[in-house]
């Protein structure tokens, strides 16, 4: 058994892909499998495509083209369950384009293909994949990066079984346990990153000088002294 | 061996047309690539020529340290590292775009571990005179520069001539019907005048030239002259006397729409902007005294200051300010016109920067006077304000939750700088940061303590406590759950946005107002403990 996650970066809405990320296990193997790649487009990026996942077109001039990697990705998808978010809207018809086959044929390599986002909504969990994760409690770091993405996705899909909120499909074939911990074998669930983790709230001050110390903006915690050297005209209006 | 990194905009190597791309590894990139054309300060040197967003195939920035402070596109920022940890491996020239550079780990690291501090100039190149939205919009890079004590220099067209009906730069109908004349035969002239080093001018290129330039017949319009701006050298030196870091014009020759972009200049043409910069690294390899460096800055400002004239400054620093536009019964204005009869009494003479009128679709910016004989009374009449602004802009009304710091209630007035959001599908505040660049300006011109300082007669105190107004940022249509995203600061736009942002006494959101960064408690980093004023 194989597990295979992914996200695609795309030249806006284009179907040129600019970044892959799949990360996954092999069961078989006992073994950590992570693709991650920009690629170059061999066009001009679109502009706000470009402003939304931040990739420059310098930044893709050293990279293979998408067909360099072209057959390791179906090596990788033999056989495989294919987990993505959104992916079966946006993603799967992108990556069998470049891929050169049609969508029936990218199913047919697989061993069954997963859309949380269509599982989430059969729980009625709706919104895109940024507000499903706050949702449950999770974060991107590193919003529309594929790499991060696929991180947030498999955390994502985790949570979700982990407190029962969908049901693992039957089509792939082992118990929610064991596909968990396989989830467990691909990315740190407990990676700090990708967790939003409740703090002590600050407390709003009621003077502005307290003990000696500055308690508002960029200079708390600083005494007066240390004030006097980093801002002269606030320090004479504390002072007074 | 010293080496010299030059972060520059990735931008630059964006030239899709002509040269397919990649100017500065272009076997003639001293005709493509202004800083590498004849007589520039690089020659001689060992450069490392980086992308400043390179993230040198590790999936994220390695200048993170300087770009997360300095993160729109500035053309070039330059950094000189004194010891030899890349001696081994950079030898003359390297880009990073031809795979020539390919740095170890204790490299990488030390690469990542620059800051803003290790930058010792910034330089803004443009062809666009100044006074487009484009060339405007680029104030907001220079003062995220000069914000950071970074030095900066502004290369720009001391003036121009553009088609009436477009701009200069900008790649529209007109200006690409005369680049593409003749089988680009422009772009042949103005590449073998920069090739010889010879002046780039009207006459030199319509000498070479089998067809007439200056008219634009039929659809195109007719030319028109554009003097320089005349605020742009009191806006640079008012940054450069409040933020105390020197920061001034390098001029360039007139422009013409007519000529290509990237090539407005040959090298003799940029003697005085390689002339600065060679100081500026000479200053940085300490070959040179501070008070070479200093001399070469203040003749700058000199230029600047003779330029604008004594009594620009001096008539329009207003220590009253406040007062006067209590007395006209505060129009939603920001600034005096300027006139020989200048009578700052008179509402007509008030005109909000850079907006076509002072309806509401177009005004950028409000000003109101705040009143009230306690600091109660004080934050209710702030509130009162901004619950009116937000309702002319078909948002919610606004009740007063909690007091405000003393410090802040007690100013004098409030300067509401819209920076976001659009009601007309016409306008939209957000598309360029023109409109945004004359509200910094007034805060630091005419709206702070120490106005009376004669040493810096342009600016006010450096400190952002020492506002007499409170300065709001106001952002239409914005949620404060989505500005307080990770995902809202990937956009450009916000990120242009956030020198303006940050600095803000009081943020005001679709849903709520808020006291900026400058007054938060210590400890906050959720939006659960940003102090909310307004609910």
């Amino acid at each position: 058994m194989r597990i295979l996650c992914y996200d695609l970066e795309t030249n806006g809405f284009h179907p040129s892909i600019l970044q892959f990320a799949f990360i996954g296990f092999d069961s078989k193997k006992q073994e950590r499998i992570q693709l991650i790649e920009y690629v170059n487009p061999g066009e001009a990026l679109d502009r706000r495509g470009a402003e939304v996942h931040g990739i420059s077109s310098v930044q893709l001039a050293g990279m293979e083209p998408f067909d360099f990697y072209k057959s390791d990705i179906m090596s990788l998808l033999q056989g495989s369950v294919l987990i993505g978010f959104n992916n079966h809207t946006f993603d799967d018809p992108k990556l069998a384009n470049q891929l050169g086959i049609t969508i029936d044929e990218l199913n047919e390599t697989l061993w069954c293909n997963i859309d949380i986002m269509r599982l989430c909504q059969r729980n009625n969990i709706n919104g895109n994949l940024e507000s499903v994760t706050e949702r449950f409690s999770l974060q991107n770091p590193m919003p529309h990066n594929a790499h991060t993405d696929v991180g947030v996705t498999l955390r994502l899909l985790h949570r979700l079984l982990a407190e029962e909120n969908i049901e693992l499909p039957e089509e792939i074939g082992i118990s929610k346990v064991d596909f968990m911990e396989m989830i467990e074998q691909c990315v740190d669930i407990e990676d700090e990153d990708y967790l939003i983790i409740e703090r002590e709230s600050a407390e709003m001050y009621t003077s502005l000088v307290s003990d000696d110390r500055v308690q508002f903006g960029p200079h708390a915690g600083k005494t007066m002294d240390e004030l006097r050297e980093l801002d002269k005209f606030l320090w004479r209006q504390l002072s007074d | 061996m010293p080496l010299l990194i030059v972060l520059y905009d990735p931008e630059e190597n964006n030239r899709n047309s002509r040269i397919d791309n990649y100017p500065m590894d272009h076997e003639e990139r001293h005709v493509h690539y202004w800083a590498m054309r004849q007589g520039n300060p690089f020659e001689g040197l060992d450069v490392l020529w980086i992308d400043r967003n390179s993230d040198l195939g590790t999936g994220s920035p390695i200048f993170q340290n300087i770009i997360h402070e300095v993160y729109t596109n500035i053309d070039h920022m330059y950094i000189w590292i004194d010891n030899d940890i890349f001696e081994d491996d950079i030898d003359g020239w390297v880009t990073d775009t031809s795979g020539a550079f390919g740095p170890n780990e204790l490299q990488m690291n030390y690469l990542r571990n620059l800051t803003v501090d290790d930058v010792f100039l910034a330089v803004e190149m443009t062809e666009h005179a100044v006074w487009s939205t484009n060339a405007f919009q680029r104030f907001g890079r220079i003062v995220q520069c000069v914000t950071n004590n970074i030095p900066v220099i502004y290369s720009v067209p001391v003036d121009a001539y553009r088609g009436h009906l477009w701009g200069r730069g900008t790649y529209n109908e007109g200006q690409q019907f005369w680049w593409n004349r003749n089988n680009e035969e422009l772009y042949d002239i103005l590449e073998e005048l920069i090739r010889n080093n010879e002046e780039i001018t009207a006459e030199t290129v319509t000498d070479r030239c089998s067809f007439d330039i200056p008219n634009c017949p039929g659809d195109f319009g007719t030319i028109i002259y554009q003097p320089f701006s005349q605020w742009a050298r009191p806006f640079l030196l008012s940054l450069w006397d409040t933020l105390e870091t020197p920061v001034s014009f390098s001029l360039l020759p007139t422009t013409y729409s007519t000529f290509p972009d990237q090539y407005g200049a040959s090298g003799c043409q940029l003697e005085n902007l390689f002339h600065t910069i060679e100081v500026a690294i000479q200053y940085a390899q300490n070959t040179i005294l501070e008070t070479t460096y200093n001399t070469m800055w203040n003749s700058l400002k000199e230029d600047l200051q003779e330029n604008v004239g004594g009594s620009w400054t001096s008539s329009r620093r207003i220590d009253l300010y406040d007062q006067y536009c209590t007395l006209n019964g505060f129009p939603n204005t920001t600034f005096h016109a300027y006139d020989s009869e200048r009578d700052p009494y008179d509402i007509s003479q008030h005109f909000s920067l850079r907006s076509r009128n002072m309806g509401v679709a177009t005004r950028a910016n409000s000003i109101y006077a705040i009143s009230g004989g306690d600091e109660i009374q004080r934050a209710a009449n702030i509130l009162g304000h901004l619950s009116e602004l937000s309702q002319e802009y078909g948002s919610p009304a606004f009740e007063l939750n909690t007091t405000l710091p003393a410090l802040l209630a007690n100013r004098n007035s409030i300067l509401a700088h819209r920076l976001t959001g659009h009601i007309s599908a016409n306008y939209n505040v957000i598309t360029h940061s023109n409109k945004n660049c004359f509200m910094p300006y007034l805060d630091y011109q005419f709206c702070r303590n120490d106005i009376s300082d004669s040493n810096r007669p342009n600016g006010g105190s450096n400190s952002p406590y020492g506002r007499r107004h409170i300065l709001v940022a106001f952002m239409q249509d914005i949620p404060s759950s989505e500005y307080y995203s990770n995902r809202y600061w990937q956009n450009t736009y916000s990120r242009t946005h956030y020198i303006w942002n940050q600095t803000a006494d009081i943020l005001m959101f679709s849903d709520g107002i808020f006291l900026g960064k400058l007054w938060w408690p210590e400890g906050v980093n959720q939006l659960a403990d940003v102090p909310q004023i307004g609910v």
